[in-house]
């Protein structure tokens, strides 16, 4: 029985990470106290590096990846916000760190409990965003984001996020890699690109002055990111081949035969989800199906249109808002869906669960029910609706 | 660095995303060639500053350094570093009232350094061994007369011999010591010290001839005839009259002239009553070898214990013994008593305001006369120089003779240094003056104007100045380094040691040193308190926060560089100095603030 703190900090370990440079925040701490712990014991040999701020756990991170060892950070909410400026530094100078965002609410008001919107805000950074939805997968997927980022073909930090308390801090049942099996899965870092070396001077993140090639340097991200979108998959089918367990690659399509609605989530949300959806489909025979979204960054745009297209409506279950804007993954999703064709399912938005408000089967149900009642309209009105807010009708 | 080649593809073609390194690596220009000091607005300057201990220091002492190799363990190294600049480290590890460590910064943080507990622990550690200067220059023959055994004048033929000069020193008395022999009492200072630190001074090759009192037994003219130059340390020893009248009355004498008779072994007699007058520290003195020698003196003071010029651990140390300290007593006159004692008129006093020097002005209560009956009257208000033996031939100014910084006279060839020439009458300024006299005199030896050098700030102060041993001219800006320049984060707190003292019961009937010092584990765990203020002590903070790899190590040791073709002027290696040796200053412009 593992908290999904401890599940992170135990695949650390086995991916034998290198250097650690972490600062404390609630509710990621543990892993930090953990890593620590390891290292101490000799149970891990690499560097912790004690920081004073996110800012400069990021900087010592980037430090320690460009000289060629694997690292590993982990933080939340605003320790992620102050390290904003850095995490594209790493993607930029295509840097493959792994973090592990614990997902927290962004204060004001603060709060340690969860939403995802600390993470999604850094969507534009150029970090490979994969989201879990228990321990296990926290722990299975830090091996795998090792994986995927040291790729030749990827080359960019990843991260991997899951949510404060709920998953950080409960316990379940995880099964532990074995070293043996990961030391084969994963090689050893080799870098070519970035390696800083005292008898091979190199400039790195060099400034470009005019126009030069900053335009080629962003593309070429945006091209390790479509390269990404082939590697996630292989990776976890690889994964899934070593170890007997894999997640689905980019999002996972459950019970999605006949389905006319699909409810579409990430997190712990798609564990309620999958159980409403099961039991309306066998108790009451709805033709609903469910999609967990795994990989943010990049979105899996062609991906999820392929999987969505015949659908007659999707809800969006989201624990995160952009004020103003509605959900984040439903506007991304709304790009997948409608840009460059006409036509689709209905596009709903539920912006739910903030700051770790409790997300019932019953609410869940009530939302697939709703969604299943429109799902023939034409006209539904405001699409982005925020659930149970006291007040709002 | 040596130089590399490219990293990158050729930068006179145009690429595709497919072509570039991946990770924007350099393309086209070298490493070597990004000389991104070229940012820079404000650039860092290494320097050694002035550490407020030495800037208070009478005596010049190198503070820092021998207090920091004592830390260091390195104790040959620290009493050299001392003895270089002060031939008399256990006189002054005992008497000096140490200015270094009211300056220091550690007090207000969590207690000054005890820089003379330090300064001692060395003296005492190498009492017995032979101690060579750092450098001993090649002898020049220059002849220079030294009158005057005191700190002054045996500093100043130290200094002088050390420099290459042929010394001879008169002195009029048979004794060598000056003050420290036969003024300061032995529970301040264990005669073996003063031997041994003397006997060490003439070891270096001084001459010596006592019993010869210029003005008396060789006129000062002939001295001139006989030497190159002079240097003048004949003290303060004169009592001018008081003007109170019956201050000839027999039973009544002066405290320097009591103390002095005692040193020299006379018997006093103490029967009866005794007061002594006065509030400085041979006053205290005084009183205090009065109660050792089983009499029960009063002191009277004109002012409060406040105002008291004497020393306020000699206050605290007498009224530990006992002493009767009376205050707001000011005399007026003394007179025959009824019974063949004297009586001592005395005006009460008040503090009313302040005098023209700032301080309180003690004014007589009307009609609150009175007088004490004594057998015995100590007046020790003071001593001032005897300028008789010099005929009128020098300028004097007040009591003194005149001198400026540099101990020179109106006459080029003749110095003056210690309480000859100026105040505060203390040894280590005794000391530091007979230097500086020294150093004025070398460069006058060496055919040099020293008014034009004082006019350059050509002028050293200090031996590692003149001798060129310090790294980099010290304090070459104004004023020493304080507490807020230091960065406090590679400090913890930690109190000072207390230097041990005889338990008051123990001092009675004796003359056995009061103040002990430290033990040595103590003494060296104390100089490992210093902040070192000012003074680079290589702790490697700049060199490792350096986010440009610009600050260097000097190759065999010997402190850092900064490479400016590298520095942005970023300003951490500043902030995170510990010690204040790294100023930001405007490129090309004025320090900031």
């Amino acid at each position: 029985m593992l908290t999904g703190n401890y599940a992170a900090a135990h695949g650390a370990r086995l991916a034998r990470v290198e250097v650690v440079p972490v600062y404390p925040i609630t509710p990621q701490t543990h892993i930090m106290e953990k890593m620590a712990e390891f290292i101490d014991r000799g149970e891990l040999l690499a560097e912790f590096v004690s920081v004073e701020s996110e800012h400069s756990a990021m900087a010592v991170a980037i430090a320690a990846q460009a000289t060629g060892a694997r690292t590993f950070t982990a933080t939340s909410a605003q320790g992620l916000v102050y390290m904003h400026e850095n995490l594209f530094v790493a993607s930029g100078t295509r840097l493959p760190i792994v973090m592990a965002i614990v997902n927290r609410a962004l204060g004001a008001p603060n709060t340690i409990y969860p939403d995802l919107s600390d993470s999604l805000d850094q969507r534009d950074t150029g970090w490979i965003q994969i989201y879990v939805e228990n321990a296990q997968e926290a722990h299975d997927m830090i091996v795998q984001a090792y994986r995927i980022a040291e790729d030749k073909r990827v080359l960019l930090p990843v991260a991997v996020c899951f949510e404060g308390i709920i998953i950080s801090h409960y316990m379940e049942p995880v099964e532990l890699l074995d070293q043996g099996l990961v030391d084969g899965f994963l090689a050893d870092y080799r870098p070519e690109h970035v390696l800083l070396h005292p008898d091979k001077p190199m400039a790195v993140g060099q400034i470009l002055m005019d126009d030069a090639y900053y335009t080629e340097y962003r593309y070429q991200q945006q091209a390790a990111m479509d390269q990404a979108l082939k590697v996630i998959p292989q990776v976890d089918r690889e994964f899934g081949r070593t170890f007997g367990r894999s997640w689905g690659g980019l999002f996972q399509a459950e019970m999605m035969e006949g389905a006319e609605v699909a409810l579409l989530t990430l997190g712990s949300l798609a564990s309620t989800a999958r159980d409403v959806v099961r039991r309306l489909r066998e108790e009451q025979g709805l033709p609903l199906g469910l999609v967990k979204l795994r990989t943010f960054r990049p979105f899996p745009d062609r991906e999820l249109r392929e999987c969505l297209a015949g659908l007659k409506a999707v809800a969006v279950l989201e624990r995160d808002a952009s004020v103003g804007g509605g959900g984040i993954v439903y506007t991304e999703l709304a790009r997948s869906l409608f840009a460059g064709r006409r036509g689709g399912p209905l596009l709903v938005d539920y912006v739910l669960g903030l700051g770790g408000r409790d997300v019932t089967r019953e609410d869940v149900e009530a939302i697939a029910l709703a969604v299943f009642q429109e799902r023939d309209k034409s006209e539904i009105g405001n699409p982005v609706r925020w659930f149970k807010v006291r007040g709002l009708e | 660095m040596s130089a590399s080649t490219p990293v990158g593809p050729d930068a006179r073609k145009l690429y595709t995303y497919q072509e570039l390194p991946i990770g924007a690596t350099a393309v086209g220009m070298p490493p070597e060639k990004r000389r991104t000091g070229l940012w820079r607005y404000i650039r860092p300057r290494l320097e050694t500053r002035l550490p407020p201990c030495q800037e208070a220091c009478p005596a010049g002492n190198w503070i820092q350094r021998f207090v920091g190799l004592a830390g260091a363990g390195e104790l040959e190294a620290a009493v050299s570093a001392l003895w270089l600049e002060n031939p008399f480290p256990g006189l002054c590890g005992r008497v000096c009232y140490h200015p270094c460590q009211e300056s220091c910064n550690r007090a207000e943080l969590d207690g000054a350094t005890s820089i003379q507990a330090v300064e001692r622990h060395l003296a005492d550690r190498f009492l017995g061994e032979d101690l060579r200067p750092p450098v001993m220059r090649e002898r020049t023959g220059r002849r220079v007369a030294v009158v005057g055994s005191g700190p002054a004048g045996l500093a100043g033929a130290f200094f002088l011999t050390v420099l290459g000069h042929r010394v001879t020193v008169f002195e009029a008395r048979e004794e060598l010591g000056g003050v420290p022999r036969l003024g300061i009492p032995a529970y301040r200072l264990p005669r073996e010290i003063l031997d041994r630190e003397i006997e060490r001074v003439l070891a270096l090759g001084v001459e010596v001839r006592t019993g010869v009192r210029i003005g008396r037994d060789l006129g000062l003219s002939e001295l001139l005839d006989q030497y190159e130059a002079l240097l003048l340390a004949t003290g303060a020893w004169a009592s001018p009259p008081l003007g109170l009248p019956g201050e000839d009355l027999e039973g009544v004498s002066r405290g320097l002239d009591f103390l002095t008779g005692l040193n020299l072994g006379e018997t006093p007699d103490l029967r009866g009553r005794v007061l002594v007058v006065g509030g400085g520290n041979t006053a205290i003195d005084v009183v205090r070898t009065l109660l050792r020698l089983g009499a029960g003196p009063r002191l009277l003071y004109r002012r409060t214990r406040e105002e008291m010029p004497a020393h306020d651990q000699e206050i605290e140390e007498a009224e530990e013994e006992g002493a009767a300290l009376e205050f707001l007593l000011a005399p007026k006159a003394i007179h025959k008593g009824p019974g063949g004692g004297l009586v001592l008129s005395c005006d009460r006093m008040k503090i009313q305001g302040t005098d023209d020097q700032g301080r309180a002005r003690a004014v007589p209560v009307a009609g609150e006369g009175l007088g004490i009956e004594a057998d015995r009257i100590i007046l020790a208000t003071g001593e001032v120089p005897d300028l008789s033996f010099m005929d009128g031939k020098l300028e004097t100014e007040g009591v003194c003779l005149a001198a400026d910084d540099w101990g020179r006279t109106s006459e080029p060839r003749v110095f003056a240094a210690g309480d000859l020439g100026g105040r505060p009458w203390t040894v280590s300024r005794a000391i530091g003056s007979a230097k500086r006299a020294a150093i004025a005199l070398d460069r006058f030896l060496a055919g040099e104007n020293p008014a034009e050098l004082i006019k350059e700030g050509r002028l050293a102060r200090t031996m590692r100045a003149h001798l060129g041993l310090a790294r980099e001219a010290e304090g070459d800006r104004e004023g020493g380094v304080s507490l807020t320049e230091l960065n406090l984060a590679y400090s913890s707190p930690s109190p000072p040691a207390r230097p041990r003292r005889l338990a008051p019961a123990e001092r009675k009937g004796n003359f056995q040193e009061v103040d002990r010092g430290l033990p040595p584990a103590e003494a060296e765990a104390e100089a490992a308190r210093c902040l070192s203020c000012g003074v680079c002590r290589e702790c490697g903070n700049c060199y490792l926060f350096c986010p440009d790899g610009a600050v260097q190590r000097e190759p065999g040791g010997g402190g850092y560089a900064i490479d400016y073709d590298y520095c942005k002027g970023c300003g951490i290696c500043a902030a995170e100095c510990p010690v204040a040796a790294i100023t930001m200053e405007a490129e090309g412009g004025p320090e900031l603030g």
